[in-house]
């Protein structure tokens, strides 16, 4: 049977971009369809009637919602090259635990970082900055999470890097002095091919954040 | 066999998850009570991040996350699977796992809030349990099939702690005419072998769920 592979998508989502990568890192050939997310198609409604939200990867006609499944789906179904999780039991644990924390603490503090002002803004950098300092401790002296290549959790972070920039301009402060090792981690990311192509243009995130702030009518 | 510890709280669903997993496999484990008013140095050795439990401790080396714990046991010790092989429904299974995760949030607001707010949480509650009825569960016995896995796991221990709260709170959710799979479902899983063997203690429950609803509202 013929793999068809189809990534139902929203070019700005970090989310979105976890599985571009994983699919990437694969080297599968699958179609990219980009979401008008205020006119969902009938095809996101049906692959995804619970949520109604992308990423939605479509393997042979079955839906795999949610972006974390979606990439260890990716890696099983995959499994001939680049393993994303890595085979011991506690090491994958140690894994899942880290893209726990990242969605736990990055999107929502990110966000904060842009839609909020005053007391609430500060609070919020200072808990992303926090958050950001407990990964560079896990990263250690490693080229990756993964270790000497790109695993499950530099796929399920990386994609925030092209907001960094959003986030900076729009709280007004500054990541890499904060926290180096992990601009150093990100800019060793970006090298690769499978997560260059996957970002988007830090400018064009930054350009879609003011639109998204004019929106919520934020200043 | 490197030793194992389970750092837990018995009135946790999160807990119960980890040891109806333990159970399930034959896994022998040692049990440390803490006390979340006076977390244990151990405690927070071990889960330095977020400083909560559930934490499984094996040879020594600390894994957090209820659900992380259940597929880092499924991995370690493979026999009686609470996943399947097929990479397909296993993703379909973490996707279920997940949206219970995610929307769990408003079975506890219903136990710790009143008013306007209960109000709401009480509907999240009813459309998270429309949803499982109406897509999650089909005909079978189980979330998975025939036998007890981790969505059932994951899903029992939030079913079987909202019994609870409606009790303690005086508003039924889960009605059976309403919820007819949903129903069926909860009492094969709390029949089953092991699992009927190891629920709370019901009153022991309803005594610490009225406590803590209390001391909730006072604080609110």
């Amino acid at each position: 049977m013929a793999n068809e592979v189809i990534l139902l998508d929203f070019w700005p989502s970090p989310f979105g971009m976890r599985v571009r990568i994983a699919l990437a890192e694969k080297g599968v050939k699958y179609e990219y369809r980009d979401e008008d997310l205020r006119n969902k198609s009938p095809l996101l409604l049906q692959m995804n009637p619970i949520h109604k939200k992308i990423p939605v990867l479509i393997h042979n006609g079955r839906p795999v919602c949610e972006s974390l499944v979606a990439v260890q789906y990716v890696d099983e179904a995959w499994n001939d090259k680049s393993p994303l999780l890595p085979s011991d039991p506690y090491q994958r644990a140690q894994a899942r635990f880290w893209a726990d924390f990242v969605d736990k603490k990055i999107y929502d503090i990110g966000k904060k970082t842009w839609a909020t002002k005053g007391e609430e803004l500060e609070a919020a950098k200072k808990e992303f900055i926090d958050a950001l300092k407990l990964l560079e401790v896990e990263l250690g002296n490693k080229p990756y999470f993964g270790g000497e290549t790109i695993g499950y959790v530099d796929v399920v972070l990386i994609p925030f890097y092209c907001w960094f920039y959003a986030y900076e301009t729009c709280g007004n402060f500054s990541i890499e002095p904060e926290c180096p090792v992990l601009i150093a981690w990100a800019k060793r990311c970006m090298q690769k091919e499978s997560i260059s192509e996957s970002l988007p243009d830090q400018q064009k995130v930054y350009e879609f954040v003011l639109m998204m702030r004019k929106n919520l009518g934020i200043e | 066999m490197a030793e194992i510890k389970l750092l837990g709280l018995w009135a946790s669903p999160y807990d119960r998850r980890v040891l109806w997993a333990l159970k399930l496999k034959g896994i022998p484990y040692e049990y440390v009570e803490e006390d979340l008013s006076n977390k244990s140095p151990l405690l927070l050795q071990y889960n330095p991040v977020h400083q909560k439990i559930p934490v499984l401790v094996h040879g020594g080396k600390p894994i957090c996350e209820s659900v992380i714990i259940l597929e880092y046991l499924d991995e370690t010790w493979p026999e009686n699977p609470l996943l399947p092989s097929d990479p397909y429904e296993r993703a379909v299974a973490r996707f279920w796992v997940k949206f219970i995760e995610d929307k769990c949030s408003s079975a506890w607001l219903v136990f710790r809030t009143s008013g306007e707010e209960q109000e709401k949480a009480v509907k999240d509650s009813l459309e998270m349990l429309k949803t499982i009825e109406e897509h999650a569960l089909g005909e079978k016995k189980y979330f998975g099939g025939d036998k007890i896995g981790m969505v059932d796991i994951a899903c029992g221990a939030i079913v079987h702690w909202l019994e609870v709260i409606e009790e303690v709170v005086g508003i039924k959710i889960l009605e059976p005419h309403k919820f007819p799979r949903l129903h069926a479902w909860t009492k094969n899983f709390e029949e089953a072998p092991i699992i009927k063997d190891n629920l709370p203690d019901r009153d022991q429950m309803l005594v610490y769920f009225k406590q803590a609803r209390e001391k909730s509202l006072a604080s609110a």
